[in-house]
């Protein structure tokens, strides 16, 4: 084990026998130091956080998964895009089972991040100094609804059609920038090519990419102000 | 016999932990497996928008001895040699898959160059062999067949020189 | 610790099952138990049959945008021997096109994208376009073809027909439909005797005649009145010709037994039945006239049967060359006999009319778009018309008002309950009812469901050459016109479908025999009834028609000389030969024997040319194409011999 490959990976040094190295394998970690080197038992107790920021990244990590699976079937384009769902209904092994897997990760999301946001709510979990990662969790409780909804125009099917028609036109009543935000959102007048393709970068690109960032910085937060205590 | 007890006690919870180990690990074994076999079978499609390998060439008469046409959909020369014998070869050169080209049509023996490839600079005779570098071998041949005065070419059926030609 | 491995195995183990339920799942498909048993069942076979390698099949059609997966499940389409199988496996009977060319939904419509039984052929909450019934396949037809003839598409030409006529087009747009006649209602007032008739026809038009064109509006009691003191306040005919006057003998002579009997006489010559019929006996084309006496006045029956084409513009009916009191003694035969005896006249003449009765009215008019119909020359009406059908057939079933029905979501079946209950779908529908029978019903839903944009690229249609209109100018244009002769004959297939084309008629007809048969028309064949109505068209006239046809509808092929034989033996052996070596007495009568399929053929030399005689013997089906008269491949000999016997049977 003690190699020079291990070595250039792993900072901490084997054999682990006391709680300085074990402070270190923590300490050393990216993944690992969420927590703090110590923590009491109490502080992570299931009942204490119910696991559910964790659950709501791993549901994150599930959407990822099958989502860039789901991608491979999949062209922005009419009509293929709903010719591609009915592919992956229909032909695609285990097509179906993905597709699902995806639909029913994203709603538990949407679920788990909103219950977690009324935990840290009612554990007072908002108060200072953590004041401003309650703010970056409000953001990224808004971007899983942005990527529920940029995400549910992709079948092109008559339910995608019209719930996207009616939320850009909830965009339009924006005083000043309305209209031209509904512009560039549709890529034109009306849901046409070019809205699926944007609301397509959107799902897959854009809305991921800063959803990964803010992640990221909420752990980090999490750790730089204070722990769970 | 009190102490025995607890040490049986303590033997049995060790077993049973170990046992829920095996359990669980196994489990997640066969899921980890599982879970990469069914990626793998959703990744190989089982439907492919592929055009038919088989295509129609037209009738005989469209193509006069020591003439050839070219189907670009399909990438293939339909030749007429000058006995009429009709033989269809594969235009993409077996070198990198470039497109060959037709350079002399009025090439009429076997030992000339006939073909040659815009890419690497492969060279073939008008049957297709190789005359000159980097293809490794001949153009393919596809076998040709009549069907109610329609020449028919079945790009899945690939033959030898002897049964290339369709003598009319 | 031993609690969390408890979870930790418990939850591996769900985790394991939930993943194996979708392999499991794709193993258990119902196409691969399909595939298994096909090739099980015609392991039974004493012949061969190709297996079936297992796996998902497609027809793809990039310019159609198709992609058809039937054939996974209908492995046995293409394969003969297996016409009794039963389905999946039955084979596709043959039809003019390939299969593996242009996939199945093309056709029958259905969710080709599917592999699942429900999802590909019935009705589905994500696919519009459920599996066509097989009647309705013919519909699908006309995606590439404009045009197909009753052999292919039966149910869809007669639909056409049927919307063509109860005039669906006044009120929906649908192309290459022509407008039929109905009258205009400026002078209305002067016309209808009888307003309470007016009242019982505005309620239910049938109740007065069953083959009544005008369908029930359904009107409320008051809106009934409104519309009849509105119609019946049109007393002045503008921008038409007035009633003429009936001639001052007409009311002494009106109840005079001889000068009825006139009227009948005439009424019978001109055959006006062939048109009319008269408590349902007689013809279709026109309106019933058991009642007419009681519906409109003397004088416009007079002006009717004097000048039809002056007093109602446009209308088909044809103008005779009666003379005035011929006229007006049909006037008094229609008046002593078509009157409906039930009717009492005096109870509703002198009710006042409702107050503001012309503004409801235009309102109500315009509601239901009578003017879609029926003109009136007054600006306030305006086209209200129902939604256009050019493209029916590519409605989203999201788009149609399904009303509180609990149909199962499918076009045809929209179609075929609004055709069948117009106002069962939401409560402000106005379409009116036509009590059509069922067949009526499946003919025009076949018709509807062709309505389609163009969706199949260019190099896909066929467009027949469309029929050109004959139009000739001048007088021969206002003589045509005058007797309607398009109503019922054609001209190079333009013009109506009841009597011979006259395309060729001056190469054909004798000119003597088409002159005595204007003046005494009779119908060809002993059996048919229909025969043209004599129009008492005068001398000068047919002449110039004559002269017409024998310059304008000539087939310069005929145009040859035969040398047909005069001598009595080489007769007899053309006899011989009509009678024995070709049989045609089983279908022609001559000599007063024989069959009664063809027209007779005595004086058959009378009425026919003898190179048309010639050259109609020689292929039949080269002058009309749908005639029985079979191709028999006679010799020429023959064929001079038997057109000279033909020749000769004529009276001089």
């Amino acid at each position: 084990m003690h190699s020079k490959v291990w070595d250039s990976i792993f900072r901490s040094k084997l054999p682990i026998n006391t709680n300085l190295d074990r402070s270190l394998v923590i300490f050393n970690s990216l993944t690992l130091h969420i927590h703090p080197v110590k923590v009491r038992e109490k502080a992570i107790k299931f009942s204490y956080t119910f696991y559910l920021g964790m659950i709501s990244f791993f549901l994150f990590i599930i959407l990822i998964v099958t989502g860039v699976l789901l991608m491979l079937y999949y062209q922005p384009a009419i009509p293929n895009a709903y010719e591609n769902m009915k592919d992956l209904q229909y032909v695609v092994s285990n097509g179906m089972f993905l597709r699902n897997l995806h639909r029913w990760a994203a709603h538990l999301m949407v679920i788990s991040v909103f219950l977690h946001m009324i935990r840290v709510f009612y554990a007072g979990a908002y108060k200072p100094p953590r004041e401003f990662n309650w703010v970056v969790g409000v953001v990224l409780l808004v971007l899983t609804l942005l990527l529920s909804y940029t995400g549910y125009l992709l079948p092109f099917d008559q339910l995608s059609y019209w719930a996207v028609t009616v939320g850009v036109n909830l965009i339009q009543y924006i005083p000043v920038i309305g209209e031209k935000t509904k512009f560039l959102f549709l890529g034109g007048h009306e849901i046409g090519e070019y809205t699926l393709v944007r609301f397509y970068v959107l799902h897959c690109v854009i809305l991921p990419l800063v959803m990964v960032l803010l992640i990221a910085f909420h752990f980090w937060r999490i750790r730089k102000d204070g722990g769970l205590h | 016999m009190c102490s025995y007890k607890t040490e049986s006690n303590n033997e049995n919870k060790i077993k049973r932990r170990k046992f829920l180990s095996i359990v669980g690990n196994s489990a997640t074994g066969l899921v980890t497996f599982g879970a990469l076999a069914v990626t793998i079978d959703f990744l190989s499609p089982n439907v492919i928008k592929e055009r038919p390998p088989k295509f129609k060439v037209g009738p005989i008469q469209n193509i006069q001895p020591d003439t050839f046409i070219y189907e670009p959909e399909y990438r293939v020369f339909v030749v007429r040699d000058g006995n009429g014998a009709f033989y269809a070869i594969s235009a993409i050169c077996t070198h990198l898959g470039c497109n060959v080209k037709w350079i002399d049509s009025n090439i009429r023996n076997d030992s000339s160059v006939a073909i040659a490839c815009p890419c690497h600079g492969s060279k073939f005779n008008r049957k297709g062999e190789v005359i000159e570098g980097p293809a490794p071998k001949g153009l393919q041949r596809f076998r040709i067949k009549l069907s109610d005065d329609d020449l028919i070419v079945d790009t899945s059926d690939i033959v030898s020189e002897e049964e290339m030609y369709l003598k009319v | 610790m031993s609690k969390i491995k408890i979870i930790y195995a418990v939850t591996s183990i769900l985790f394991l099952l939930l993943l194996a339920v979708s392999p499991l799942k794709e193993i258990f498909k119902d196409w691969r138990n399909f595939q298994n048993s096909f090739n099980s069942y015609t392991d039974s076979f004493p012949f061969k049959v190709a297996k079936v390698d297992n796996g998902l099949k497609q027809i793809w059609n990039k310019n159609l945008g198709i992609i058809d997966r039937c054939i996974t499940c209908h492995v046995g389409l293409n394969e003969n021997k297996l016409s009794n199988a039963p389905q999946p496996f039955t084979s596709h009977p043959k039809i003019y096109h390939d299969n593996e060319k242009y996939g199945c939904t093309v056709c029958h419509d259905g969710q080709g994208l599917s592999t699942k039984y429900e999802d590909a052929h019935l009705p589905t909450e994500f696919w519009d376009k459920p599996l066509l019934p097989r009647k309705y396949i013919e519909s699908a037809c006309y995606r590439c073809h404009d045009d197909l003839s009753d052999k292919f598409t039966p149910l869809h030409n007669k639909g056409k027909e049927l919307i063509e006529k109860y005039n669906c087009v006044s009120c929906h747009d649908l192309p290459g439909i022509p407008k039929q006649y109905t009258p205009d209602l400026n002078g209305v007032g002067t016309k209808i005797k009888n307003k309470q008739w007016l009242i019982d026809w505005l309620k239910n038009p049938s109740l007065y005649a069953t083959n009544a064109r005008m369908p029930n509006f359904k009107l409320s009691e008051t809106e009934v009145t409104i519309l009849s003191d509105f119609l019946f306040s049109f007393k002045e005919r503008r921008n038409s010709q007035s009633l003429y006057p009936l001639p001052e003998y007409y009311n002494t002579l009106k109840k005079d037994e001889d000068f009825i009997k006139l009227g009948k006489v005439s009424f019978s010559e001109a055959r006006c039945i062939s048109c009319h019929s008269i408590e349902g006996k007689g013809g279709k084309l026109a309106i019933d006239l058991i009642k007419v006496a009681s519906k409109a006045s003397e004088k416009w029956i007079y002006s009717c049967i004097k000048n039809p084409k002056a007093i109602m513009p446009g209308v088909e009916m044809t103008q005779f060359g009666f003379s005035d009191k011929e006229a007006a003694a049909i006037t008094a035969y229609i008046e002593s006999e078509f009157v409906d005896w039930n009717i009492n006249e005096d109870e509703i003449q002198n009710i006042k009319p409702v107050t503001g009765y012309y503004e409801k009215g235009i309102e109500i008019y315009n509601k239901y778009n009578c003017g879609g119909c029926h003109k009136l020359d007054i600006k306030e009406i305006k086209e209200n018309k129902g939604p256009e059908l050019t493209t029916i057939s590519n409605k989203k079933l999201y788009q149609i008002e399904w009303g509180k029905s609990n149909l199962k979501h499918s076009l045809y079946e929209y179609l075929e309950n609004k055709l069948e209950t117009p106002r069962a779908f939401g409560e402000n529908t106005r379409m009116p009812e036509y009590k059509f029978y069922k067949e009526e019903i499946t003919a025009i839903t076949a018709y509807l469901l062709a309505q389609r944009n163009n969706e199949v690229p260019q190099n896909y249609l066929v467009r027949k050459n469309k029929v050109q209109p004959f139009k000739p100018q001048g007088v021969i244009g206002k003589t045509f016109e005058k007797y309607s002769c398009l109503k019922c004959h054609s001209v190079n297939d333009y013009g109506g479908k009841i009597a011979p084309d006259l395309a060729k008629v001056g190469s054909q007809l004798n000119r003597d025999w088409i002159r005595k048969y204007f003046n005494i028309p009779y119908s060809l064949r002993a059996i048919v009834e229909e025969r043209m109505p004599k129009l008492f068209i005068s001398t000068e006239e047919v002449e110039m028609l004559l002269d017409y046809f024998e310059s304008v509808f000539i087939d310069d092929n005929l145009d040859f000389k035969l040398n047909l034989t005069e001598k009595p033996e080489e007769l007899e052996k053309g006899k011989m030969l009509f009678k024995e070596k070709y049989g045609c007495q089983s279908c022609h009568i001559i000599d007063g024997s024989g069959g009664y399929v063809g027209p007779p053929l005595d004086n058959v030399g009378e009425r026919l040319k003898p190179t048309w005689i010639y050259s109609w013997i020689k292929n039949p089906q080269k002058y009309k194409a749908n005639t029985i008269d079979p191709k028999t491949g006679m010799n020429e000999e023959d064929l001079l011999l038997i057109t000279s016997y033909l020749f000769h049977k004529r009276s001089w």
